[in-house]
Parts: structure tokens; sequence; C-alpha cells
């Protein structure tokens, strides 16, 4: 277990490497000056010269690079370009805004989500089937941004109960989440049904019901348990969707979060922003699918790390 | 009736007529206190005159940082923290009597050192404020008193004033200056009616009332800045209670606003001019038949009323007309036929095939404007691709020099900074100023244009200048290096509960002037 662990944290460093190389060159390629883009329209040109060698932006490429890694490791996370922010600060809570953001849509998700999906599998080809599986299309086919302005239009300015945009405070978090949830909603719900149907239809459900099993331990100790590797395996991978798709909702709902943080940055080319916040989406990225595989063991006993 | 009635109806009348009065005038007398949330599409990313970011950060400036002169609503030069000021006889010293009295947000009293302080860091080599060209037509700084401070220049000015209402001349703090240098983002000591109370970056800027104003208490306690990026949902928050001020909507939103009830719509010209920049030194652009005929080729009135459904006026000249120096030359009205001819007569009886670049979101209509263009181009037998293109890439594009330049026709909007000609004679129609060295994006080249606008410069003499001027525009538009379009106007949206805001001719929105109703 130990050194499935250590080997899965060894490969996070080299994809850390890789991701942060290739942003990096990426400067390279991408058109469009950020000394320009921070001097603005009517400056003059040896300002915007000032600027690029400010930004020691007229260095070679290998000695830049070395340059960021090296001060990465020493703990500067550097400077923003365009507002010579403290990287770490402009990122910072901005990180947890979003995990806040992301965290309540996924919780809302499975909490709505696997329920609909275990009962639409229960109740095979009934209204409530066929009425989930129409919801669920309709999750998935809007929309985010649609979403997002059309709750604000009703809940925030015609009925006036809910607030249009601002952060702390239940009150504030319920439209951006289930902005963001509803797409998840209906991925884990369709998942979960698929899933538990392929269960239900196994040898050992049969003999649980022979034996003399509730309806309800068949469903949840059985039947669920076995379905559950699938299902989380999509609730992962819908964590690292959430935290991408956040610019949508972040931006309609003036969230402060990194998925606007990191559109901004692409627009203005702040490099040593995006560089930092590839890596921690990465890093995310990485530990969420480590964390799904670890709990494969919780729902299978027979899985195995060695 | 009898007389003791009759006296007694009379006084009961002008009661309720002096009531109804008082109750009528008592909605204009402004109120002191509360919070103004004033909701913008753009993050602020300095505060530091000199140095460029969102034009709506003029406005937050002008609660904070004043200049030695302003304009009124006429676009008169009023004083402010100059109280008069002479020109020598050769137009080299301008003198300022400095207002007395006057306090910063750091508790000094404005002397001439503060002034000096100001331009000097302008104007310091080391810092190569980008923005800093406009003032550099002074070439240094003198202290004679206390309160008497003069300019002086190298060859005369003739839009000295113009410049010094600029939103970027504002005097700032001597010490603010000597702790910050150019890095004085986030410390604007200025002598404003509001002082700067903290931000949260690219979320929000604080102001709170300072009481030590010169001028008097100042109507709000907190003016709050908040950038909200999407424009559905400033519209939203306006109508929800959440925003009192919000500006910058997109055309079909200002007429949904309009019928709304409870809600305040306000149109004001603005300096921005809309146009389609042609690269002159790229056939077939490089033939001003063609650049005519294209400008022929366009409905103006229907562009304002269709795409920009009615915000916004036609477009004349390159600057508009509330800036000093506007002669509208009455040329390019609506004739696809001459359009026609015009390009046969060039060698072109077939049209031909061009790129259109625009950007999107950043300008009011732009990439709907760009197609419109696109449509009325093509009726006259120009085929147009338009290329949508992010904003950072936009600018390199247009100011890549002229032996790599792609660009053949692109839509921008230039504001005249200093509500004078002068400002972009110098920074767009001189041809000394092509990329790399400056933004004459279009390359044009008019060696007499350019004579004229050397002489503008150092004509103190209004009149004079004025008929130099007119006939610069007169040449330039019939060079035809822009399609000129159309005048933009801002819109701006406010609660009923606002008064007293008003868009300048300088750009700005006057936060100083705006008091809330209970």
């Amino acid at each position: 277990m130990l050194s499935f662990a250590v080997g899965r944290g060894l490969g996070l460093l080299v994809v850390l490497f890789v991701v942060s190389l290739v942003t990096f060159s990426l400067t390279y390629f991408v058109p469009g000056d950020v000394a320009l883009v921070i001097a603005g329209p009517g400056s003059s040109a040896k300002s915007i010269s000032a600027i690029r060698a400010k930004l020691h932006l007229d260095r070679p490429f290998h000695v830049r690079y070395a340059q960021w890694l090296g001060s990465l490791f020493s703990g500067d996370l550097g400077e923003s370009a365009i507002t010579k922010e403290p990287v770490g600060q402009m990122v910072g809570f901005r990180f947890l805004n979003t995990l806040e953001l992301t965290g309540a849509g996924l919780g809302l998700a499975v909490i709505l989500g696997m329920p609909m999906g275990v009962l639409a599998a229960i109740k095979r080809n009934s209204l409530l089937d066929y009425g989930t599986m129409v919801l669920s299309v309709f999750g998935i086919s809007m929309p985010i941004f649609w979403i997002g302005l059309m709750l604000i239009y009703f809940f925030a300015v015609r009925l006036r109960v809910l607030p249009v945009t601002g952060q702390g405070g239940l009150r504030h978090l319920v439209l951006p989440a289930v902005t963001i949830g509803v797409n998840s909603v209906a991925i884990i719900a369709r998942m979960t049904r698929s899933s538990m149907l392929e269960v239900l239809g196994s040898d050992y459900i049969r003999t649980a019901k022979a034996k003399g099993c509730s309806e309800r331990q068949v469903i949840w100790l059985h039947a669920l348990r076995n379905a559950m590797i699938p299902i989380i395996t999509t609730i992962g991978m819908q964590l690292g969707y959430l935290m991408g798709g956040a610019v949508l909702t972040e931006t309609v709902f003036a969230w402060s979060g990194i998925g606007r943080l990191f559109a901004d940055s692409v627009f203005r080319r702040d490099f040593p922003v995006l560089q930092i916040l590839v890596l921690l989406l990465a890093a995310v990225f990485a530990l969420a699918n480590f964390l799904v595989d670890l709990s494969y063991s919780l729902f299978d006993p027979r899985v195995r790390y060695d | 009736m009898k007389v003791e009635k009759k006296i007694g109806l009379l006084v009961a009348a002008f009661s309720v007529v002096v009531l109804l009065g008082t109750m009528c005038c008592a909605e204009e007398t402004p109120q002191y206190g509360g919070t103004l949330r004033f909701v913008i599409g753009s993050p602020i990313t300095t505060l530091a005159p000199g140095k460029s970011t969102a034009s709506i950060a003029d406005t937050i400036n002008k609660g904070l940082i004043e200049q030695l002169v302003t304009r009124d609503m006429q676009g008169t030069f009023v004083p402010l923290l100059a109280t008069s000021w002479s020109i020598s006889d050769d137009g080299l010293v301008w003198t300022f009597q400095l207002r007395k009295g006057v306090k910063f947000h750091d508790g000094h009293e404005l002397t001439a050192e503060d002034v000096k302080a100001t331009f000097d860091r302008m104007l310091n080599p080391d810092f190569q404020l980008p923005l800093a060209s406009v003032l550099q037509v002074i070439s240094s700084v003198k202290i004679v008193d206390v309160y008497t401070v003069q300019l002086l220049t190298a060859a005369p000015v003739a839009d000295m004033l113009p410049r010094l209402c600029w939103c970027h001349a504002g005097i700032l703090s001597k010490d603010a200056v000597a702790q910050w240098g150019a890095d004085l983002d986030w410390h604007p000591v200025g002598t404003g009616p509001y002082k700067f109370d903290g931000h949260v970056p690219e979320e929000s800027v604080t102001l709170v009332r300072f009481d030590d104003y010169w001028g008097g208490r100042p109507y709000l306690d907190k003016v709050v800045f908040l950038t909200v990026r999407e424009d559905a949902t400033r519209v939203a928050m306006l109508l929800a209670g959440e925003a009192d001020v919000i500006v910058d909507m997109p055309a079909a939103d200002v007429q949904r606003l309009q019928a709304t009830s409870g809600i305040h719509v306000a149109l004001a010209p603005s300096t921005r001019v809309a146009h389609i920049g042609f690269n002159c030194l790229k056939p077939p652009f490089d033939n001003v038949l063609v650049r005519e005929a294209c400008n022929y080729a366009i409905d103006r009135d229907a562009l304002v009323a269709g795409v920009l459904k009615g915000v916004g006026a036609v477009s004349d000249s390159f600057v508009s007309p509330i800036v000093w120096g506007y002669y509208g030359v009455d040329e390019y009205s609506y004739q696809p036929d001459k359009a026609r001819q015009l390009l046969a007569a060039a060698g072109y009886p077939n049209g031909f095939h061009a790129t259109l670049a625009t950007p999107q979101g950043r300008y009011f209509m732009d990439k709907e404007t760009a197609v419109a263009v696109q449509d009325m181009l093509g009726a006259v037998g120009i085929q147009l691709d338009v290329k949508v293109v992010d904003w950072a890439t936009y600018l390199s594009m247009l100011t890549t020099p002229r032996d790599k330049n792609e660009i053949e026709l692109y839509l921008l909007g230039w504001e005249s900074g200093t509500g004078d000609i002068g400002y972009l004679l110098d920074l767009l129609i001189d041809s000394a100023v092509w990329p790399p060295s400056g933004w004459n994006t279009m390359f044009y080249k008019n060696a007499t244009v350019d004579a004229l606008i050397a002489a503008s410069r150092r004509l103190l003499n209004p009149v004079e200048r004025y008929a130099v001027v007119s006939q610069i525009q007169e040449l330039v538009v019939h060079d035809a290096p822009w399609i000129f379009l159309f005048v933009f106007q801002s819109p701006s949206a406010s609660t009923t509960k606002v008064h007293g805001l008003q868009f300048l001719p300088t750009e700005a929105y006057s936060i100083d002037t705006v008091w809330l109703a209970k």
C-alpha cells in the first residue's frame, strides 16, 4: 500500500514537471505581448520595452525557466505580470472559493443524483424512470451560462428571495451551486442507474433475495455497494470537470474563483499566474484520481495495491 | 362669500402651494450619507496616473485626485486647484496661482512643491510611465513661491489647458510621490472629496468620504466600485437592488432598461469614435479611391439605428463633436452606386477579398458592427472575412511594424483623452508615429497634414488654431485612412435614488456630484 502511494507520488511530480515545461513553452508560441497589454493603447514604445525588460521577457527560454523553477523551490510563487500582486495571494483565497463552489455543486449532485439513479433502476421502465431520464437529458444539454442567468432572473430579480452576487453564507451559495451542479446531477444519475441495472441482474442479488434479505438491504447493502466503482470514478472525473467548468459559473455570479482567474490570465497573457494555476489544477486532478483509486478498496475488498 | 372666509381660503390655498412647493424642491436638495455601489465591467489594475487600465478608472480617479484646471459640462475651463493662470508673452511659461487651504488625504496642505513633484514624476525618464507623452510638452516645473508654480515649455503649446485637464494630470501628494514613485498604483493620495480605502484585487475598489475636503462635505459616505464582468449579471444586480449604478450595457439592455420603471438610463456623448482603420500600405487600400468607396458604401444611419439601437451618433470626422477642434466634414453619405464607380475607377470592377479584424466585447457592439460593415461592403462587391481576435493578440497585430504587419482592416475606437483634437493629432494622425514608434496603425502619411499639425501645436490663438485643425480634418476625411463610423455614447443606468450623476467631457462620471436619496 505504501509503495503504491509513493509510486503515485513520484508519478505526480513527473506530471507536474512536464506540465510546467509545456506551459512555459507556450509563452513562445502564443501570439500577443503581455508588455503591450500592460502598457495599453496610447503608450510610448520606450515604456513598452521598459516593461518587457522588467519582466525579463528578453532573456532566453532556459534561463527564465531555470529561474522560475528555482524561485518555486524556494517558496516564491512569483508576481502577477499585470497586477504585481504575489501569485500565492491571488490564487490562495480564490482556490478556496472555487473549492467551496465545486464542493457544494458536487455534493448537491451526489445527494440528488445517486438516489435518482437508484430509484430509476429499481422502478425500471416506470414513469419515474422515464421522468428521471428526461430530466437528466435536460441537465446535460442546458448550457451552464443559461441556467445561471435564468436562475438569477427568477430567484434574484423577479422573486428577490436570493442574492445575485456575493459570497459568504449559504444564501449566496445556493444559485451558483445549483448552476454548476445541474450537469453533474444528470451524469451521476445516469451512471448510477446503468451501474445499478447491471448489478441488479447478477446472481448474488438473486441469492440475497432468496436468502430472505429485505428489499432495502438488497438495494443499499448489496447492490449499491457493488455498483459503486463506476459511480465513484464518475464522481472523481466530475470533480475535475467542475473545477474547469467553474469559469462560466464564476463569471455569471461574479464569484472570485480560480476558474475566472484562469480565463483572465489567458486573455491578458499573465504567464506567472497561469503557470501556478496550471500546476495547481494538475495536482488537484492527480489527487482526485488518487483518492478515487484508493476508495476502490473500500467498496471492493478484493482490490489490493501492490 | 364673507370676507373672513375669503381670506381664510386664500391663506389655506397659499399654504398648500407653499407646502407643495417645498415638497417638490425637497427632491432637489442634495442629501448627505449613504454608500454608492457602482458596478463596472472591467477589473481595475492600477490607480497610478500615467499607467493604463480600464477607462472607468478615470471615474474613480475623479473622486480621488484633482487637476489644476478642469472643464465644466459646457467644455469651458474652470479653476480647480489653480485659481488663476497666465501665459507669458512668448508663450513658453505658464504661471498658476494655487488655491490656498487645500488639504491632501495625508493631511498636509497643497503647495507648489506638490505640483512640481507630480509633474516631475510623470516626466521622469527612469519611470517610463506608458502614457507620459501627453505631458512631455512640459520641459520643466519651477516653484516661484509657496502658492505659485510655473510650467515651462520648449515651444508654445496650444492645448496646454486640455492636457492639464486630462485625467492623468491630477496633482498628487509630494510625500506619496517620494515614497512610491512610479508604483503609486494603490496609493493615489490626492485632494479629492473621497479618499482611497482599499481594494480587493480585480474585484472591488472602495473610497470613503474625506472630511477635510476643501470644497465642503462630500455627499456620500462611501463609494464602492465592484467589478462584474458579465453584462447580464450587472443588469440583474441593478434590477434586484444590489447595484445603484451600472455602465456599459449592450444595446438591447439599454432599450430594456429604458422601459423599466424605477430605472433611469442616461446616454452621454463621448469623445470616442468608432472606425474601421485601413492599412494604407497594403493594396488595394493604398489607393484612396478604394478607401473612399468603402466610406460611401456604409449606411451609417442604418448602423446606428439597427446595430446600436440608437445608442450612438453618425461620425463625420475623426474626433467627436464634444472635442475642441471638431469640424464635421459632410462628405460620405450613403451612396453605394458611387462606391461601385470608384471601385471600378480604381481597377476593381468586381470588387476584391479582404479580412476585417475585430475585438469582441471590448467596445459597445464591436463585433456586431464589424458584421454589419461586412454586409454593407459585400453589397458593393467587397468580400470581407470577419476575424474576431482576442485583445492581447489584437494589440500586437496592430502595432507590428510595416514589413511584418498583416492587418488589412481593423475595428477600433479612439478617444481624445484631453478633450482636444491635439491629443489624436499627436497620437494617431502624424506620420511620425507609425508603429513601432506610436499608434498610427493606419500607416497614414500626408506631408501637408504633418506640416499643419506641426503648425497647430504652436498656435495659442484659438481662432487661428481652429482654422488650421479644420483644414486638417478636411484633408484627413478626404484621404480616408478610416471608414468613419459613429461616435459612441456612454450608457449608464441607475436607480431613481441616485441623483447628480453626469458623464463629463473628460470621459469620467462625476461621482463628486452624486448624492443618494433615502
